[in-house]
């Protein structure tokens, strides 16, 4: 009949849809994880043109032609996705496990069907795009790889969060009343476990806006995690040595940390806290600061908390400063705003070296 | 001080004995120092002076203590301005609202404003 599509066209159509609503799904969460300096680099370093002053620009003028002109193709935003959202804005956990047990439980066909099982199919290629699920959604797995041989496996999950936030307030001076009205919004938070095989586990909470404390996100996700990850198979590393060597020997690591707050607390519960006043200070360059700390140091006083900065050193410059809270756990670090993937292991590096 | 205590505990609990036995130095140290009663443990530091590995651990060693009235748990309430303003016994009798006298102000009191320690019962 005239005017009607034929099954075959009408399902190509739906394809075309499904591909250009997953396209823009894809974009808005490389726009939200990222900046626009970081995805001009991204098609630089592939021969594109690059030059966009908005994201509607760089969406319009360069991501879309080149994608159509196949110069562009969607894994390559997914790999931009996988390497720009889910680092910095969260608290790491970090644990260890023998590396024989490491090693059984990141096997890749192992990890595989018990995924599966959950109902997660194939993702290493192009992992499920989902922006606000009802429930907390796994929706990638990745192995790392060295030589064929797996040597990390890392699972990504997304969790929809709720907070308040203030919306109006009236006062009814007849009624003596003050009313307050919250309005709910909803954010998207990435949780991120990474198993290596020589046993270190390293699981990462986003942060939340209005807490401090994260035991609770932790053991959720760790539910969610099993039986992949088996949270009574790890130990917790303690991150007791790390604050204490950093402080020890900030003389040697002048060009690498700086400290703004260090904090050191006896059996006691008495407590002596440094603070810097700007972001730019150093407490290290105080040598009366460390002469109190000193005084107050004994073997029954550990560093409770400590701010620090990791610093980037490029052609013998500070290039950046990457703040890190360490605080509440024992074995737990902060990293209070977003950074990129290959920062975030450089920090991972740092706090792993030097504890 | 507490020798009896112990040994009745880690006859109930032979899989903390390790554990159990490095908390009996400490307090046994502390004891001979004279400032058994000063002692302030947060549940991180009996992690620490216990090595137990996991939170699961860690949080039978703290009730084996506490049902032999060995450690007493207190809930301290801490001022922003940093410091205690006030402690209960537990969670429960903490008021939604109290007068922060380290800063003179009335203070909403949140969940991250509490802290817990332990003392030991002397």
């Amino acid at each position: 009949m005239p005017g009607e599509i034929a099954d075959d066209g009408i399902e190509a159509l739906n394809s075309m849809v499904q591909g250009a609503e997953k396209l823009s799904l894809l974009l808005k969460l490389i726009e939200r994880a990222t900046s626009i300096a970081v995805v001009r680099n991204f098609l630089k370093a592939r021969n594109l043109p690059h030059s966009a002053g908005s994201w509607d620009d760089l969406r319009t003028k360069r991501i879309l032609p080149a994608i159509d002109d196949g110069q562009l193709t969607l894994a390559a935003l997914y790999a931009l996705l996988r390497s720009t959202e889910g680092f910095g804005r969260q608290h790491i956990f970090l644990f260890r496990c023998p590396p024989e047990r490491a090693a059984a439980m990141i096997t890749e066909q192992r990890v595989r069907n018990l995924l599966l099982e959950k109902g997660i199919g194939e993702t290493e290629d192009d992992p499920l795009l989902v922006d606000l699920p009802a429930e907390p959604t796994f929706v990638d797995v990745r192995f790392g790889k060295a030589g064929g041989v797996v040597k990390s496996l890392t699972l990504k999950e997304i969790e929809k969060r709720t907070s308040k936030k203030l919306a109006s307030e009236a006062t009814d001076d007849e009624a003596m009343t003050y009313t307050r009205v919250y309005k709910f919004e909803h954010q998207r938070a990435i949780n991120t476990a990474r198993l290596w095989d020589d046993g270190l586990l390293e699981v990462r909470i986003a942060s939340r806006d209005n807490a401090t404390r994260y035991r609770d996100d932790l053991a959720h996700f760790f539910n969610r995690l099993k039986p992949i990850i088996a949270r009574n198979e790890f130990a917790e590393v303690s991150l007791r040595q790390l604050k204490k060597n950093l402080w020890d020997n900030r003389a040697e690591l002048q060009h690498l940390v700086k400290f703004s707050t260090y904090t050191l607390q006896d059996d006691e519960g008495m407590s002596l806290r440094a603070n810097a006043v700007l972001s730019t200070d150093d407490l290290a360059g105080s040598e009366r600061v460390a002469k109190s700390l000193a005084e107050f140091n004994a073997e029954t006083v550990r560093c409770s908390d400590s701010n620090i900065y990791f610093k980037i050193v490029e052609n013998g410059e500070t290039a950046k400063e990457i703040h890190v809270l360490l605080n509440g756990e024992d074995n737990e670090f902060a990293v209070t705003a977003a950074i990129t993937e290959e920062e975030y292991e450089y920090v991972l590096r740092q706090v792993l070296q030097h504890n | 001080m507490f020798s009896a205590k112990f040994s009745n505990i880690i006859s109930r609990a032979p899989s903390s004995a390790q554990a159990l036995d490095l908390v009996a130095k400490y307090l046994d140290r502390a004891a001979e120092q004279k400032r058994l009663h000063r002692l302030r443990l947060d549940p991180m530091l009996i992690q620490q002076i216990s090595k137990v590995s996991t939170s699961s651990e860690l949080a039978v060693l703290i009730a084996l203590l506490t049902s032999e009235h060995i450690l007493r748990r207190v809930v301290v309430v801490e001022s922003p301005a940093g410091g205690g303003v006030a402690e209960y016994d537990s969670v429960d009798d903490v008021p939604d609202r109290l007068h922060d006298h380290l800063r003179d102000v009335q203070m909403d009191v949140t969940p991250g404003d509490l802290r817990t320690v332990y003392v030991a019962n002397t």
